[in-house]
């Protein structure tokens, strides 16, 4: 259920959609962006989109403050404190010391508070997220190139091809994922989220295989296809050449909205203790940690929440941001003031072929 | 739904318009008419058996793999270790090869026995401890998923009606959000804030002025954004909520009333005229007269009623079969009003005369409740602390009919207040979106054309066309439910299916684990049936037949 705005537009109707705005049905759309590439076309919508906007820009700020702050990897980070240290605890409890104090705001030491032994509140939030981000990225990697190798084979094969892959996807999906992604947790997890990702890939990759087959049963059908078989192209340049490329907007779209419930996945299997366990820590790790301490230590839950919220959330609005750029049936009449820019530019072009062509 | 395969146009779902019925089916015999049906089920329960076989073998394989139910044992230094370690071993087969031990397992299926849990509940069959959790589930589950649908449906509709508003954006917004919350931290956030900051409030109930003021001002942009119109139309009706909303929380503020909520004869009167007027208008249009006096009637009856059914209210004779029977009685008595009020239509007046009687039924059957409520909350085992935030009943409470289950629900509402927040906004898109794509359909433009009121238009036409999509999904759902919410069980310490599940494989005893997996799996994959002959049923583009 909760995949339910994922859901894409059926294919076929897309693909008839795709044909019919070159006939000009949606004419006075095409006005706008005539004599644009794709992805000049793409990217003018997105920016429209301005929830996507904002939540980019979000998402690049959250980014940099992450691999900036307590380093990653290469990157030297510029925070104090590491994650594991446990320091002198400076406020009664540990309380944050961000805040209004003697009169003027402060971050003090440890803005985000410390733990009751002493750690790092912001540390462990940055390096918390640090591993969620992975896990997060590398199932929605892992999930795409699985789920469209499947969706590509059994799309462009068909017959017993398609039907094995599709029993075996069925069988996937009749697994509920929080449950085999609980019992794939016990049997990897622990302190290496890659593992994790890489496990809890192989379980969310159905609906790119769904939706790519039937991209592709609609396009194998049409003539572009056709006219690279009679010019001799293999099987998998047919594939991967001529039809994938048609596919790209729709495995974009669901990549990034399956990364918006990758996060959720992995903090929920880390909150139940069958994620990414101590002394690592990922969002739901911390929040699973002090969960009983909510009461007295608010700041230790309020925190990694507000992280997970904040990424989650992004992640989705760029997806509906990608969603709308992507999706051909978007029929938004353009405003007046486009619409006169697009003819002065459209005259403007006319006048110059005039020229050129009197030269 | 047998009859509706063969090509035959339902009525209410037709696209074009009810006279221009389809072309009736050639009468063929009756075996001949549903053998496409019988193959098309026949060829999918294999096919379902065998995915269900497949995905059971996964998850046994990756069980054997990922729990070690010896684990403690080996490196415990206690004596009786060796020999428990073979007891174990020798009563789950563990020297036996997993795919093999697969097969043992479902031979033992096959004979209707799920194995017995070691460690869980030492001893105690699957059977038994999948008996006992699914009814805390459902229980748990079963209210939260229709309110979420109920609830999701209406928001979607009205944000489908009013694309492109400030109301519109900001429920794509909300629902964005909801999306976005991890179950986890909700279900601890409504844990705190209900058993702490509701009960405090409870105890002392008055509502500071500001509160008063930020509540009245959200609900009446609310409103306003709601009914949508010309500036004077949305000034009018917001400023109309504001005061209804005000005047109301400061009654609430200045009255006992949160302490001894009933409603009272005069408030089931004035509430149930209230959803006479409001049902009548959605589904018949006040300008229906039979249609509203039915509704009036069957709510002057149903207020008329309130007393003589605290007879049957009485602790030694209620029961839940007699609330059913009074339930299933309101519905006849309302199809029955508006069948005797006749009128060229008659079954728009019978409908709604019959949802009426339902709300006006519920509405005395809260009453009943709500009378007991302030004994509840001074009830020694409650104390003043009424909503509950563990497991599903107060341990060794002791009270009548009614006191059981107020105390059920007291238990029951933060758990399904957590779920209808997760859940709810995705009913809201699939709703919303499925309504756009209807209302974008040439039939409608043509209802329109025709002079059809937009209500008619909306209702008829697009509503119930933009609802089979949801239809499919809803069979899914279900099956889903009995899985039990993993998350919410687990923070609410109820001790349902998700727990048995959580437990199970904390303790590393697969068996439960197993059942749990095949009981659900067997309902997916039939519900995933369900939803393709329903859509059969409902959508009459698609032929099983064809």
């Amino acid at each position: 259920m909760s995949n339910a705005i994922n859901e894409t537009p059926d294919p076929a109707a897309e693909a008839k959609d795709q044909a019919a705005a070159g006939q000009g049905e949606n004419a006075l759309e095409l006005k706008e962006v005539e004599g644009l590439s794709q992805g000049r076309i793409v990217l003018r919508r997105f920016v429209r989109h301005r929830g996507a906007i904002v939540a980019t820009a979000v998402m690049a700020a959250l980014l940099l403050l992450v691999t900036t702050s307590i380093g990653w990897g290469p990157i030297p980070g510029w925070w104090q404190h590491d994650f594991r240290s446990m320091l002198p605890i400076e406020r009664p409890g540990g309380a944050p010391t961000m805040g209004f104090y003697d009169g003027s705001f402060q971050f003090g030491n440890h803005p985000f508070g410390q733990t009751n032994v002493g750690r790092d509140v912001f540390a462990m939030v940055m390096r918390g997220t640090q591993v969620s981000l992975t896990v997060m990225v590398t199932i929605g990697l892992l999930a795409t190139v699985i789920g469209t190798l499947m969706g590509t084979l059994s799309g462009f094969f068909g017959k017993w091809v398609d039907n094995v892959i599709m029993r075996f996807t069925d069988m996937v999906i009749t697994i509920p994922v929080i449950m085999i992604g609980a019992v794939l947790g016990r049997l990897v997890g622990g302190a290496n989220p890659l593992t994790l990702a890489i496990a809890l890939s192989f379980v969310t990759w159905t609906t790119m295989a769904r939706l790519v087959r039937a991209q592709f049963l609609a396009l194998r059908e049409l003539e572009f296809v056709d006219a690279a078989r009679v010019a001799g192209a293999s099987n998998s340049r047919i594939m991967f050449k001529h039809i994938l490329p048609n596919a790209v907007g729709v495995m974009i779209v669901n990549a990034t909205l399956r990364m918006a419930s990758a996060i959720l996945l992995e903090t929920a299997l880390s909150f139940l203790g069958f994620g990414i366990v101590a002394p690592e820590v990922s969002l739901g790790q911390i929040i699973n940690e002090y969960q009983s301490a909510f009461q007295t230590r608010p700041w230790l839950f309020w925190w990694p929440g507000v992280f997970i919220v904040t990424i989650a959330l992004c992640v989705n609005f760029i997806g509906d941001g990608l969603r709308d750029a992507f999706d051909p049936r978007q029929r938004r009449i353009p405003t007046a003031r486009a619409m006169a820019k697009a003819n002065a530019k459209a005259e403007a072009r006319k006048a110059k072929a005039a020229a050129s062509g009197a030269a | 739904m047998a009859t509706s395969m063969t090509p035959s146009v339902e009525d209410g779902h037709d696209p074009t318009d009810s006279a221009v019925t389809a072309v009736a089916a050639p009468r063929r015999p009756l075996f001949t008419r549903f053998a496409p049906m019988l193959t098309f089920v026949g060829q999918r329960l294999l096919s379902s058996a065998i995915v269900l076989l497949g995905a059971t073998f996964i998850v046994y394989i990756l069980l054997a793999y990922a729990v070690d139910p010896l684990e403690p044992l080996r490196t415990s230094t206690d004596p009786n270790a060796p020999a428990r370690i073979a007891e174990l071993t020798a009563q789950l087969n563990l020297d036996v090869a997993p795919p093999i031990r697969y097969f043992m397992w479902l031979g033992g299926v096959l004979t209707g026995d799920l194995g017995t849990s070691v460690f869980v509940s030492p001893g105690e069959s699957v059977v038994s401890l999948l008996g006992n959790a699914i009814p805390t589930t459902v229980r748990l589950v079963f209210a939260a998923t229709f309110l979420a649908i109920g609830l999701g449906i209406l928001v979607g509709i009205v944000s489908a009606l009013r694309q492109y508003t400030r109301f519109d954006y900001s429920v794509t917004l909300i629902s964005f959000v909801l999306f976005s919350l991890p179950s986890f931290w909700v279900a601890v956030l409504a844990k705190l804030w209900g058993a702490i900051g509701f009960n405090d409030f409870l105890a002392d109930p008055s509502i500071q002025w500001y509160w008063v003021l930020i509540i009245s001002a959200v609900s009446g942009v609310i409103w306003s954004a709601i009914i949508g119109g010309a500036r004077k139309t949305r000034l009018v009706s917001g400023a109309a909520s504001f005061a209804v909303t005000a005047g109301a929380l400061l009654l609430l503020s200045h009255t006992d009333w949160i302490q001894r909520p009933v409603l009272g004869i005069a408030g089931v009167a004035v509430v149930g005229v209230g959803t006479a007027f409001a049902v009548t208008a959605l589904i018949a249009g006040l300008q229906n007269r039979k249609a509203l006096y039915s509704a009036l009637t069957a709510a002057a009856v149903g207020t008329a009623l309130m007393w003589p059914l605290q007879w049957a209210f009485q602790p030694h004779v209620v029961s839940w079969g007699l609330i059913a029977l009074l339930g299933v009685s309101a519905v006849i008595a309302g199809l029955a009003i508006g069948y005797l009020f006749g009128g060229y239509d008659r079954s728009v007046s019978m409908r709604t005369a019959s949802i009426t009687a339902v709300v006006v039924g519920s509405l005395i059957f809260i009453d009943r409740v709500a009378q007991i409520w302030p004994h509840y909350v001074v009830h020694p085992r409650i104390s003043g602390r009424p909503i509950r935030t563990i497991g599903s009943s107060t341990p060794a409470f002791d009270g009548d009919f009614w006191m059981q289950n107020l105390d059920s629900f007291t238990h029951v509402i933060l758990p399904t207040v957590t779920l209808i927040l997760i859940s709810f906004a995705a009913y809201t898109r699939y709703t919303r979106g499925s309504l756009l794509e209807v209302m974008n359909q040439d039939y409608i433009r043509t209802a329109r054309a025709k002079g059809l009121p937009e209500r008619v238009v909306t209702m008829r036409h697009a509503f119930r066309n933009a609802l089979i999509p949801l239809a499919t999904l809803i069979p899914l759902d279900i099956a889903a439910l009995f899985g039990g919410a993993i998350i919410t069980e687990t923070v609410f310490e109820w001790n349902g299916m998700g727990r048995l599940f959580i437990s199970s494989l904390r303790a590393g005893d697969a068996n439960p684990i197993m059942g749990h997996f095949l009981l659900i799996g067997t309902l997916l994959v039939i519900a995933s049936i369900v939803v393709d002959l329903i859509y059969a049923a409902l959508d009459p583009r698609i032929r099983v037949n064809a």
